[in-house]
């Protein structure tokens, strides 16, 4: 089975955030791949080689101890692993590529239309889609390094780095929309 | 870190009380919203006459607000609740027994946003049946209070939830889709007995109300603290 890695963005380690934002994915990919869990403060000592797919989980609203340790991250330009951000983890992708990009405050709280603008692995269709966050990226922004594959009234959603297999989504497919992350794991 | 429970008196309020225990979590309140209104869209209405008793086992305040349970008035009187435990507490977090309802959690993350706190959901998106599996091995005695789907009937009013009605109750999710968990008000259940309990309580008296073949409730007459 596929070795996945889960890097864990709550502000602490084993807390109950870890149920929340977490486990849900485990629950979904257990039984179609051989995960392990780590916390974000423990990525020094793992060894990113030994596994083939890595998510980036999501942590709660007005969190920001993963981004501000943003230096732990770097990793991500160099590797050719394919990762999916979800949320917290989107959030960090585009730090690490868009280095002048600064994240608006733009609030999506609970079930949010979203429309397709690239046809993608993840999905195929416009979707209602989970979202919990006060800062994103503003749909008219422009990003260098990504390919836009979907957006809200307001927000950049989804993104695919334009060279690397790297995805990111600033919604919850761990909530609704689970094929998301079944997509992810399988192609 | 200082926090407060939502808390319907059900199990899955006291088994989100139960992992933040284990987690290390500074209890400091319960916050209860009764609604006046039986169809309330945010909150257990059954049960409510007797929270007390489980705050009294749990030895932890109780914050109870009254509301009218409608619509969105009642997300502003879950906000003064929580305004109400911030000042007296210093709670930096609600905890919630949010499962899968968008509608519930995105509202209360809302709230904790606008009073600058955080929002825990311990039991978000759980496997139900590992769910049920993880109540009774940790021995909540669970009633169930209401029924409110087909094809559940007036023999599950008052019944303790054993390994029997978990297989029952998965067995009609085969057939039915009923959540085994009660996640889309087939349900709700009451606590007589937690791990955190000091005591247990003893049901003495109570009366099974049908309002239909499928539709009902226990109204609880009587009902006391013992030993454990």
């Amino acid at each position: 089975m596929i070795k996945v890695l889960i890097i864990d963005l709550s502000p602490t380690k084993n807390s109950l955030w870890k149920n929340e934002f977490v486990y849900p994915i485990t629950k979904l990919i257990k039984n179609i791949s051989n995960y392990t869990i780590i916390h974000f403060t423990d990525l020094k000592k793992t060894n990113l080689e030994t596994f083939e797919k890595i998510i980036l989980s999501g942590s709660p609203l007005n969190d920001f101890k993963a981004i501000n340790k943003i230096e732990l991250f770097h990793w991500i330009k160099d590797t050719n692993k394919p990762i999916l951000g979800i949320c917290a983890g989107f959030q960090i992708i585009n730090k690490i590529f868009e280095e002048k990009l600064n994240l608006k405050k733009l609030q999506e709280i609970g079930l949010i239309e979203i429309k397709i603008e690239k046809k993608n692995i993840l999905f195929s269709n416009n979707l209602k889609v989970y979202c919990l966050h006060n800062k994103g990226i503003s749909k008219n922004q422009k990003i260098e390094n990504f390919e836009i594959l979907a957006t809200s009234k307001i927000c950049i959603e989804a993104i695919k780095h334009k060279k690397k297999d790297i995805y990111g989504v600033l919604f919850h497919p761990e909530v609704s929309n689970n094929e998301i992350i079944l997509n992810f794991i399988k192609n | 870190m200082k926090v407060g429970c939502l808390f319907s008196g059900g199990k899955d309020s006291n088994y989100t009380l139960f992992l933040a225990k284990k987690n290390n979590l500074d209890i400091k309140c319960l916050i209860s919203i009764i609604p006046k209104n039986e169809e309330s869209y945010m909150f257990q209405s059954d049960g409510n006459n007797f929270l007390e008793y489980q705050a009294e086992a749990l030895n932890i305040d109780l914050i109870k607000q009254i509301s009218k349970g409608e619509k969105e008035n009642e997300l502003l009187d879950l906000k003064e609740a929580i305004k109400k435990a911030i000042k007296k507490y210093k709670i930096k977090a609600i905890l919630t027994g949010a499962i899968k309802s968008i509608y519930q959690a995105s509202r209360i993350q809302k709230i904790c946003d606008e009073l600058n706190i955080f929002c825990i959901n311990p039991i978000w998106q759980i496997d139900e049946e590992e769910y049920l599996n993880e109540l009774l091995k940790n021995k909540f005695e669970i009633i169930i209070l209401s029924i409110a789907a087909y094809p559940l009937n007036k023999s599950f009013l008052g019944e303790i939830i054993t390994q029997n009605t978990k297989l029952k109750l998965i067995e009609l999710y085969k057939k039915f889709k009923i959540s085994p968990i009660g996640e889309g008000g087939e349900f709700e259940t009451f606590i007589l007995n937690s791990p955190l309990f000091n005591k247990k309580i003893k049901l003495i008296d109570f009366e099974k109300k049908m309002d239909s073949e499928n539709s009902g409730k226990i109204i609880i007459k009587k009902m006391e603290l013992v030993k454990k």
